[in-house]
């Protein structure tokens, strides 16, 4: 490989394997972000997150700070990012709360919770032709909700969400507010620092090659002191599901033992979160070697307490910093980070399964009968592929049109 | 003796942090009174555990398992294993009932591993029950100053 450019940074990955530098190289990183982040649908919050006029909530698109806000007056959702206008400061110093309006606390300037700027201390010193109806917070250019599931986008240019999400929402609209199931998502959040690189955090949720390996230890545990025994790597009566747009599903059917409640499998959502059944997992990278993630629990709204107690000690006892699974993951991805500083292991391939029979599913949608088909990670590389080719198309998000959406 | 003193109860605490830095588990969870509970709190200490995110919420059967993977010699993010030191400090006995001591104290931990060395800064709360003339531990909580933060791993006991 040559030296990476935003000409060719494409070609670190081709149809079967990927390139070590895309996981260590910050300018893949930075381009990453601009072409990977800012084009696509990124998930952003759970519409339970902010129930209320007032509510709101701050998170990142890609390395971004944003906000997303429920209108005080219209209850309609905003996405803004988290920066002020005059000095570039954060406006939002808290991860959830209520409130009317975003103070930067540096020279004073205030913005309503739609964005919008309404005060300027000392205006008249900006002269006359200082304009405040053109310095609001930037609005994402895209925002929309599917079966409560809130995803913005920098680019006007992204397919609607009901495209780009396309069949793969079959698996979560159980659990709308109109569904069977309706979920919640106000429970807290369990932020994990890994030492790696976002994709290997994206790859490992759909990889159902490793569990038995991985989680040697925890699997024993499972079986000697619980009898509670599963099969997961190479599982034929299980499979791999993939969607357009880099999407796809490690399902769970057929695994036996109890994994947990309603844990239907690991549905990957490119770029950015993984549904594993209901409980969510979101990555935020941060540098090539940074990641943080974010567990949040799930209650559903036709489940007992009991029955919402239970299922979160199990999503506790397996996942988050402490968890009895999670950890042995962070620990490969970081023993990965470290390995690929090996220069003369250029090309890691993801060509198992390569020779399995595929069977259409129609729309673009195919699936494999065997759980450790690497099929999700190749499908998830081809969308990045896709993305990360050189473009003429520039989209930028406007600051004067406001994306919003409804309840 | 329904009370205890001190210096008992800081012997008693000085003691159970020596069996986690030395890796004795079995005497550890020994400690334990059969339906204690272990319980890290996520983002607030005064979380109620049952509708909210905890770090580790679970009685002594599950916490029993905890130790079984921790020994385990597949478990692999502790191969090698953490070495850890702990510093316990502001003790003080904040309720007592007969037979029942409610113990605060204040902890620094260094934990070490492939090199890299992190610290968990916070406060223990031990339930301390009398049983057969003994003191058994019946909760102990860790508020973790930097629970509501990005945490990396904790697989060791806190």
């Amino acid at each position: 490989m040559l030296s990476i450019s935003p000409d060719n940074c494409h070609e670190l990955v081709s149809e079967d394997r990927v390139h070590r530098t895309i996981y260590t190289s910050p300018q893949v990183f930075d381009l990453e972000m601009e072409r990977i982040y800012e084009k696509s649908w990124v998930y952003v919050a759970h519409e339970t997150e902010i129930p209320q006029p007032g509510d709101y909530k701050s998170t990142y698109i890609g390395v971004q700070p944003v906000i997303i806000t429920r209108g005080a007056d219209d209850g309609l959702i905003y996405g803004l990012l988290n920066s002020c206008r005059h000095r570039g400061a954060t406006v939002c110093q808290y991860e959830a709360g209520n409130a009317n309006f975003f103070r930067c606390n540096y020279h004073g300037w205030t913005y309503n919770n739609t964005g919008k700027l309404t005060g300027v201390p000392f205006r008249k010193g900006f002269g006359e032709d200082f304009d405040a109806s053109k310095l609001g917070l930037i609005p994402v250019a895209r925002i929309e909700n599917y079966a409560g599931f809130i995803f913005a986008s920098l680019s006007k240019g992204v397919p609607s969400l009901k495209e780009y999400l396309g069949r793969a929402v079959e698996h979560l609209s159980p659990f709308a507010a109109d569904g069977p199931h309706p979920m919640s998502l106000r429970n807290g959040v369990m932020k994990y620092q890994y030492r790696c690189n976002w994709k290997f955090a994206a790859e490992n949720a759909v990889d159902g090659y490793h569990p038995d390996f991985s989680h040697h230890g925890w699997l024993d545990m499972e079986a000697e002191r619980r009898g509670n025994k599963f099969t997961v790597s190479g599982n034929t009566e299980s499979s791999v599901r993939m969607f357009p747009y880099g999407h796809s599903l490690l399902d769970f059917t057929g695994f036996g033992g109890n994994i947990n409640s309603y844990q239907f499998g690991n549905l990957l959502m490119f770029p950015n979160v993984v549904f594993l059944g209901i409980q969510i997992r979101v990555f935020r990278p941060i540098a090539p070697d940074l990641t943080e993630v974010s567990f949040y629990a799930t209650r559903l709204s036709d489940n007992t307490d009991a029955e919402n107690a239970k299922m979160l000690r199990r999503f506790v006892e397996i996942h988050g910093p402490a968890g009895h699974a999670i950890p042995d993951d962070v620990e490969m991805h970081e023993r990965c980070q470290d390995g690929v500083k090996v220069k003369a292991n250029e090309w890691l391939p993801f060509g198992r399964g390569l020779h399995n029979e595929v069977i259409d599913e129609g729309d673009g949608v195919y699936r494999v009968l065997d759980s450790s088909d690497e099929a999700p990670n190749r499908n998830f590389y081809k969308e990045w592929k896709r993305l990360m080719a050189p473009s003429k198309e520039s989209h930028t998000s406007s600051p004067t049109e406001l994306a919003t959406v409804g309840r | 003796m329904s009370a205890l003193s001190r210096q008992e109860i800081e012997d008693f605490l000085y003691h159970e942090a020596t069996l986690l830095d030395e890796g004795r588990l079995d005497e550890w969870l020994n400690l334990f009174t059969e339906d204690a509970t272990y319980w890290i709190p996520c983002n607030r200490n005064d979380i109620d555990p049952e509708r909210e995110l905890s770090l580790v919420y679970e009685k002594r059967k599950d916490l029993a398992d905890r130790v079984f993977l921790q020994m385990s010699s597949k478990r692999w993010c502790q191969r090698p294993p953490s070495k850890t030191s702990r510093l316990l400090s502001n003790v003080q006995q904040r309720e007592t009932a007969e037979g029942k001591v409610t113990v605060s104290s204040r902890f620094v931990l260094y934990e070490l591993r492939g090199g890299s060395q992190a610290s968990f800064i916070g406060r223990y709360e031990h339930h301390l029950h009398q049983v057969n003339g003994g003191w058994k531990i019946a909760l102990k909580k860790v508020e973790l100053l930097n629970n509501n933060d990005m945490l990396p791993s904790i697989a060791f006991l806190l």
